[in-house]
């Protein structure tokens, strides 16, 4: 019995101390990468305990007082792979790369998201979810980019966590809480996933920020964790109907942005928005099938989109920010990359063989069984991703060779970085039964708790005629 | 060994051997190491193996007298209790074992082909990835039992298509066909997607039995309703005409024609063209349930015959000529399907898809060869004048002519009517995107000028 949690909480607090306190930048990020590292393998460590155990049995095994924390079959699945993207982002680097804010921040950052996703307490959550937003706009003043857009977005979001707060304290354990904080609720996670018409903060972002950190702010979907630990079990149906069609409207709607879009950062916002989007539809058809496609396709959505992420970071860092309005034949110069850049660009879009077939699959049958007609926005949206990302991809890599004087193609964290995503995606594409059957048990749980608090509220409010 | 252990055998062998082809192209080529030698022993040992196994499995059948042979190859996901499941199962029958013995024996002909045409080219490797994830495609198209099968290997055609049309990708004209061979094939797969759905929710699988019917392939009597029969039908003949441009989406064909020979050959002139025809031929008992859907399978394949074999008098290149010519015997296959002529669909395909490979394996040594006899006979070949263009009158001629240069006008008309409002649409949306954030943001004139052409 190992406290795999606290190690892991332990190593980010320790990285970031010790990378702070590093005088230079090199052995910063070298800090960074082993601590990151440390924390991937700790959490590994948790969910494979947690897969031969049982999710419970991890509560058991913490040493800090285990009525502070929730691990479950939907958070638990999550944390590896979150501590793979900070991991990868702390080893990919580039070490030329001028720092905005301190190199410690990468680590505070996972350690909020470890704790955002573990902790039990709603008040906790919500003031974390605050305190989360910080970091992009300190980066955004830091580097001298006008950060208005992204803090009017969070002052809102957090100003509405805040009445949403205020309203879930006003309410007893039996009854529903006031219509107006399930409301403030919903837009602050609509807000937080880019869910149009609240979604231009995402693609200013990425326009404004740097790849790494706008990516690792966005692509953990904290808003759609808010959404089912804040909004789903005190929403009404109607509500999450209401959010269920704006998801699939911004899934077709950022889908078909990202197709026509010249910036290779827009593209890439779109394209996450879009995704976004799509798992949200997910969650919000309060069935076994869709949430298993939810949290199937958070897995490996947040994988592939990370790969693809880090793929167009590695090529603005050798040639710059590039545009998608000519063909710049940059798959001879970094092969590897055009490469990893394809391979995950078809996972994003759950092509058969990739992790997110399944995902997308359930997805799509869920939808058009919730949503006879309009869910066959799912297909649209992913055929008009599968189209923007295969113009993408021609743009990028394909057209006359460039004479390069220097060797452009990849570094050896690249190479490792990449294959390990590569293995993973298409592994967990071939053989999808025992991921998808744990997702689907997890759902099935998360759905049984959500009837049951229903149940017991609506039991209560009838026994009471007073309410 | 008892006939349902072979034919597991034999499924496993199907499906497995390009699998195991195209990873480990895959692997070699992530790897940066490989030879061509190597490549080559490895693709002809794939396809050895599937061509031995398709040959095995018809002498099988015949020899066990069955009609056919289902084999549930395993169940990918299967979750309790909700219903989902996704099965991988594969047919053993008339249709699909002459369908992948067609594949197989294109496929290793073109392979050897390909082999010595693309020798020492930078691009050999990536020649042969695709080509391994095409042959998958294939084999898994054939063989598939369920819609869902037959997705997975619908798609694996469809991304090895676009990406073979893109090969000579240093050049702008071939990637932006392959882009609109990839934008017409997402259409086809979306519509087979909402196809493979609507089935689910009408019947609870998505088995082809019962668009097929019960009974071996082309007899069967279905289940469903004429109305379920037209909805499923007509979301699928959407699917069959963009991955077998039958008209509205005939423009990709000769747009294709920019890859490499061999896999002009083997994908748009005999093999990609013709799946949509398999497709319509494996559900041929919901064709004979419904006549609406036989009658519009027989329409959109006659007026793509009449179109193509206008379009082809005025092509002037060889390969463009060829991709028309194809495209009108396409047309004809497919209304012989609607017209009910199963068996002789059958054997159209498997000799236009021969015939034509050949043709276009030669394409290129066609003007020596032509030098040749015209030298032979000491004057230049002629083409005798078609008799029916006899019957137009000069202005019909001139229309005809205009029509055929246009080619349509079908990629126009899409051009028109979807592509541009979509991108005018999109491109407005942009802009009042970019002045919501400019104002919130209060940085006006600065960004304005800093990105006028982002998108």
């Amino acid at each position: 019995m190992i406290p795999w949690l606290e190690m892991a909480f332990i190593t980010a607090v320790c990285g970031a101390w010790k990378s702070g306190a590093a005088k230079h930048v090199a052995k910063s990020r070298h800090i960074n990468t082993i601590a990151t590292g440390l924390v991937f393998v700790f959490l590994s460590a948790l969910w494979i305990e947690s897969a031969i155990a049982g999710p419970e049995s991890s509560q058991a095994f913490l040493l800090l007082p285990s009525h502070w924390f929730l691990m479950d079959g939907i958070n638990i699945p999550l944390l590896p792979v979150f501590g793979l993207l900070y991991f990868l982002v702390a080893a990919l680097t580039p070490s030329g790369k001028p720092l905005n804010v301190s190199s410690a921040w990468l680590l505070i950052g996972e350690l909020l998201i470890l704790i955002l996703f573990t902790v039990r307490s709603e008040d906790w959550l919500i003031l974390i979810l605050i305190v989360t937003s910080a970091p992009p706009y300190l980066e955004l003043r830091k580097s001298g980019s006008n950060g208005r857009v992204y803090a009017a977005h969070y002052l809102t979001f957090a100003a509405l966590l805040a009445i949403g707060a205020v309203g879930i304290h006003l309410h007893t354990e039996n009854t529903h809480p006031p219509f107006w904080a399930t409301l403030a609720f919903t837009l602050a996670a609509l807000i937080r996933c880019g869910i149009a018409p609240f979604h231009c903060w995402v693609t200013d972002l990425f326009e404004r920020g740097a790849m790494g950190s706008s990516f690792l702010h966005v692509a953990t979907l904290p808003g759609l964790y808010a959404l089912i630990r804040l909004v789903a079990p005190h929403a009404p149906q109607l509500e999450l109907e209401i959010l269920g069609e704006l998801s699939l409207f911004t899934a077709v709607y950022a889908a078909g942005m990202a197709l026509i879009q010249k910036n290779t950062r827009r593209f890439f916002a779109y394209l996450f928005l879009s995704h976004s989007a799509l798992t949200l539809v997910g969650a919000e058809l309060a069935s076994a099938i869709g949430m298993t496609a939810a949290l199937a396709l958070w897995t490996s959505s947040a994988l592939a989109l990370g790969g693809l992420g880090l793929t167009l970071r590695a090529v603005e860092s050798r040639f710059g920010r590039t545009a998608l309005d000519r063909y710049h034949g940059l798959g001879d110069s970094a092969p590897f990359l055009g490469s990893l850049f394809f391979i995950m660009a078809l996972c994003c879009v759950g092509f058969p063989g990739t992790m997110s077939f399944i995902g997308m699959e359930l997805l799509f049958e869920g939808a058009v069984a919730h949503y006879p007609y309009i869910g066959v926005a799912v297909a649209i949206a992913s055929a008009l991703n599968g189209i923007a990302i295969m113009k993408a991809y021609f743009h990028l890599f394909t057209g006359a060779t460039r004479k390069d004087s220097l060797p452009m193609n990849r570094l050896p964290s690249e190479y490792f970085g990449g294959l390990a995503l590569i293995v993973i995606l298409i592994l967990g594409g071939l053989a999808p039964g025992s991921w998808v059957r744990s997702r689907f048990n997890a759902a099935e749980k998360y759905l049984q708790r959500l009837d049951h608090s229903i149940i017991h509220i609506e039991s209560e409010s009838h026994s009471d005629p007073g309410h | 060994m008892d006939m349902e252990s072979l034919f597991n055998y034999l499924g496993w062998i199907m499906a497995l051997a390009p699998l195991f082809l195209f990873l480990a192209l895959g692997a070699a080529a992530l790897a940066k190491s490989f030879r061509e030698s190597w490549v080559c022993h490895l693709t002809q040992w794939a396809v050895g193996i599937c061509l031995v196994a398709c040959v095995v499995s018809g002498g099988a059948l015949i020899y066990s007298g069955k009609s056919e042979m289902i084999v549930k190859l395993g169940d990918w996901v299967q979750l309790p209790v909700s219903g989902f499941h996704f099965n991988i199962t594969f047919i053993f029958d008339t249709l699909s074992i002459s369908f992948a013995t067609l594949t197989l024996a294109l496929c290793g002909a073109v392979g050897s082909f390909g082999r010595i045409y693309l020798h020492r080219d930078p691009g050999f490797q990536r020649y042969f990835l695709f080509y391994a994830l095409f042959l998958m495609g294939m084999l898994w198209s054939s063989f598939s039992g369920t819609i869902e099968t037959l997705f997975i290997g619908w798609e694996l055609v469809g991304l090895s298509s676009a990406l073979l049309v893109a090969f000579f990708h240093e050049r702008p004209a071939p990637v932006r066909n392959g882009l609109y061979v990839w934008v017409v094939y997402r259409v086809g797969d979306a519509a087979f997607l909402v196809a493979a759905v609507t089935l689910h929710h009408m019947t609870g699988g998505g088995d082809f039995n019962i668009l097929m019917g019960e009974g071996a392939w082309p007899n069967g009597t279905i289940a469903l309703t004429s109305n379920q029969i037209l909805a499923v039908g007509s979301l699928l003949l959407i699917a069959v005409a963009a991955k077998s441009a039958l008209i509205p989406f005939s423009g990709w064909l000769p747009r294709a024609m920019e890859g490499p020979t061999p896999s002009s050959a083997i994908f748009y002139g005999a093999l990609s063209v013709h799946l949509g025809a398999f497709l319509l031929l494996r559900i041929s008992g919901a064709l004979d349930a419904s006549f609406a859907l036989s009658a519009m399978v027989t329409v959109i394949g006659l007026l793509t015959a009449v179109y193509a074999t206008i379009a082809i008098r005025v092509q002037t290149d060889i390969k463009s000529a060829l991709s028309f010519a194809s495209l009108t015997q396409i047309g004809i296959i497919v209304a012989e399907i609607g017209l009910g002529f199963r068996y002789l669909a059958l054997a159209h395909i498997i000799g236009h898809a021969s015939l034509r490979t050949l043709q276009f394996l030669r394409a290129p040594t066609l003007l020596r060869d032509y030098h040749e006899m015209e030298n032979a006979i000491g004057n230049h070949l002629q083409a005798p004048e078609p008799r029916w263009i006899r019957l137009l009158s000069p202005k019909g001629r001139e229309r005809a002519y205009r029509y055929a240069m246009d080619r349509g006008h079908w990629s126009q008309w899409l051009d028109t009517f979807i592509t541009q409002p979509y991108i005018k649409l999109f491109q407005t949306f942009d802009r009042w995107e970019r002045n919501w954030t400019r104002l919130l943001g209060g940085d006006g004139e600065a960004n304005q000028k800093k990105s006028p052409k982002d998108s």
